[in-house]
């Protein structure tokens, strides 16, 4: 004998085999997620090509300065009009470059005039109605102007008599074939009243993340001012809602039928009424509770989406096991010292069933962040949509984005990924007493 | 002494008050608000479900001609059901083959480990961490034909190019195949539980009778843990024949219903097609088979306990 402890024959082969078997599976189970994150913050140019890339480029930024020494004309809406040409038309033309950003300066005199920044994530939410074709007219933009300030697609902010800026003479265009393509561009297509003055290109590490941003101004007039972002909060006030009425109702329900009720038939018989349920399986009430819901008037909230969920006999089967056990010796000095059955229920359940609680709530907030069938068949406009509905819905759209969708699919990830490392030993205590999968 | 004395004074007291008035309220008003809830989202929906479906149910004008058994009689007799019923026995199948084994063995080679044991159950939990709507939409990326990784991938060790999605006889695989990567999750640390409650004394016993680490995997943990394997398998049946999301978000039951499922058709007839009889009474048939798998896990747990 070596040492305290005899190394078996075959197990140390079972040991590495163990390893290998896990670290394999592992990877197997990350690699998906690893591919996600980086279609998210793919360009969209490589989004689009027929081999997959899988190392994202850096997008371009470009800034353009716009001379207009000697112009009459004071009104800003010109000036925009102007900015936005000198912006969308090129973009368009060449957007198959990964440009990230265009920024434009208008200079007067000596002075700044304006300034308007895109980014790409408002281009290309922009892109099917601001630009669809490779028609470049000034009379298109002109009708465009509106919906770009309605969407906010584009920043613009008028100076007037801004701070003085020189230019220097010379070329001031960046020797890039980027750069030459777009100053070959504006000299010959002739759309800008500015002069063209400064052309430079650079690098936004920042730019790479912008399928996160395209998200706040994708569904900007139909779900809100928080665009996509509106989506994820509506899921999560549905989340909040079903579990405070579990963790306070269902968790009120389940201590009287525990310890409440003396009698056994009675206790049974409210058991088996909860618990029963677990049988009914959700797509078999769907017309029902639809048509419920309806009858209410309650379709197309979030009423609607959140109310079945308050029903749940698996949440009352695990607090009920947890409250059996509670000491009995205890409830009753706290009714001996006079509490009231309530303040029993505040005062002394609740701190000791810490455990149960944190369970529950992880437990119902997993599936009803992930719930997809009912809020997709109680809701129709989209100010209502939970994030599962509003993410399928992108995928049918007319011009679908693999790394929008795969931007929203790590957002969707991120407050389960935050509530199962926070909570994995609640998780696992709650498997050993409860004994099912939940 | 005394504790007890004056518990028993009290237990008295308690029953005299309690012969005194009746009712107690208190337990009625806390369970009150889950009694009423129960009642109106699970048995009063099921009950409607029996009854529309009893009916050749007219939205406008509820509940619209009477029909008897005939809407039963007509999604039996048509093709479709019978197709969704196929398709679900061969999704199960597949997904016995290629999901439902492997957080079984996970948690085996898991339960081997000492170092980092903690680490590696938080890791096994982040590809389920994923809401199903997204990871069918990655994966569905990863399938296109043109596109995609897969083709890619496999077009480099030379196969391919395969329709995946578009492909008839390859949709069911393409289906559950996801399942695969994302199967570790709870189920895992459930089996990992299992294992971890085993008596060591068994273990020690099977080791002086000179029982392999190998051998002991199938003669001491996997009978041990049969039990939980079995509820867990009735459990993962009625997912399978429950599941509506991945189908749905991946290939909304095409192409030419190649994987159309039942769950698929209840929303198909009744949002679609506006038959809600028809619809009600598809429900009430999942009922049932849910009821029957339902009794017996409740049945084995309970020959266990």
């Amino acid at each position: 004998m070596k040492g305290n402890r005899i190394v078996e024959n075959g197990q140390r082969r079972l040991t590495i085999v163990s390893y290998v078997v896990t670290i394999v599976f592992l990877v197997l189970g990350l690699l998906p997620l690893v591919w996600l994150f980086i279609t998210s913050i793919m360009d969209n140019n490589s989004i689009d090509s027929f081999t997959p890339k899988f190392v994202p480029k850096v997008p371009h930024s470009i800034s353009i300065t716009l001379d207009y020494s000697g112009m009459d004309n004071n009104d800003p809406q010109f000036y925009e009009k102007d900015a936005m040409k000198a912006t969308w038309f090129p973009w368009m033309a060449h957007m198959k470059e990964n440009i990230g950003e265009i920024t434009v300066t208008g200079v007067k005199d000596g002075h700044e005039l304006y300034r308007a920044k895109t980014i790409a994530a408002q281009f290309y939410v922009g892109q099917p109605f601001i630009v669809p074709t490779q028609i470049f007219k000034d009379s298109i933009m002109a009708q465009r102007l509106p919906q770009i300030e309605d969407r906010k697609l584009s920043e613009f902010t008028w100076y007037g008599q801004g701070d003085a800026v020189s230019i220097s003479g010379g070329s001031n265009i960046t020797d890039e074939p980027l750069s030459q393509q777009l100053a070959y561009f504006f000299d010959k297509r002739d759309i800008l009243d500015g002069k063209l003055v400064v052309l430079q290109q650079s690098h936004n590490w920042w730019r790479l993340f912008d399928s996160y941003l395209s998200l706040n101004y994708l569904a900007l007039q139909s779900a809100g001012s928080f665009g996509f972002y509106q989506y994820f909060i509506n899921s999560f006030i549905v989340c909040i809602g079903v579990i405070a009425w579990q963790l306070v109702l269902g968790g009120m329900g389940s201590y009287a039928m525990s310890q409440l009720v003396a009698n056994k038939k009675i206790r049974f018989s409210l058991l088996m009424y909860f618990l029963a349920t677990i049988m009914i399986p959700g797509v078999s009430i769907l017309i029902p509770q639809y048509l419920f819901m309806q009858k209410l008037g309650l379709l197309d909230s979030l009423w609607a989406i959140m109310l079945p969920h308050f029903a749940w006999g698996f949440v009352m089967f695990l607090f009920k096991g947890f409250f059996d056990q509670l000491p009995k010796e205890l409830l009753q000095a706290a009714r001996v010292d006079g509490a009231s059955e309530f303040s029993t229920f505040i005062r002394i359940v609740i701190p000791m069933s810490i455990p149960v609680f944190t369970i529950v709530a992880v437990l119902t907030f997993i599936p009803v962040w992930n719930d997809f069938l009912w809020p997709y068949v109680v809701t129709k406009s989209q100010h209502s949509w939970t994030f599962t509905v509003a993410l399928n819905d992108l995928q049918n759209s007319k011009n679908p984005r693999p790394n929008w969708i795969s931007a929203g699919g790590v957002i969707s990830m991120i407050p389960l990924l935050l509530v199962f490392i926070g909570t994995q030993g609640a998780i696992e205590k709650g498997i050993n007493f409860s004994g099912i999968k939940g | 002494m005394e504790n007890q004395r004056e518990l028993q004074l009290f237990e008295t007291n308690q029953k005299r008050s309690r012969s005194r008035k009746k009712i107690r309220w208190t337990p009625i008003l806390f369970l009150l608000p889950s009694i009423i809830v129960f009642f109106v989202f699970k048995y009063y929906p099921i009950f409607d479900a029996i009854y529309i479906s009893l009916f050749n149910y007219d939205i406008i004008n509820p509940p619209g001609r009477f029909v008897g058994f005939g809407n039963y009689e007509e999604f039996l007799g048509s093709e479709t059901f019978w197709i969704a019923m196929k398709n679900t026995f061969i999704f199960l199948i597949l997904s016995m083959a290629i999901v439902f084994w492997v957080p079984i063995v996970q948690a085996l080679f898991l339960s081997n480990i000492r170092r980092f044991n903690g680490m590696y159950r938080v890791l096994y939990q982040i590809p389920s961490v994923l809401p199903i709507v997204a990871g069918v939409l990655l994966w569905k990326w990863m399938y296109n034909p043109d596109r995609g990784l897969f083709n890619y991938l496999l077009g480099k060790i030379g196969l391919g190019p395969y329709g995946w999605l578009n492909d008839l006889h390859m949709t069911k695989l393409a289906i559950v195949l996801p399942g695969f990567f994302a199967s570790g999750g709870v189920g895992m640390l459930l089996y990992y539980a299992a294992i971890k409650s085993i008596s060591s004394e068994i273990f020690e016993a099977a080791k002086i009778d000179g029982c392999g680490p190998w051998r002991r995997i199938g003669m001491i943990i996997l009978p041990n843990i049969t039990f939980v394997i079995l509820i867990q398998f009735i459990g993962f049946m009625s997912g399978v024949l429950l599941s509506f999301d991945n189908i749905f978000v991946m290939t909304q039951g095409g192409p030419a219903d190649a994987s159309l499922v039942v769950a698929l058709m209840i929303q198909k007839t009744a949002f679609v097609q506006s038959r809600f009889g028809i619809s009600a009474a598809l429900s009430f048939f999942m009922f049932i088979v849910i009821v029957i798998l339902t009794v017996i896990q409740f049945r084995l747990q309970r020959e266990e306990e």
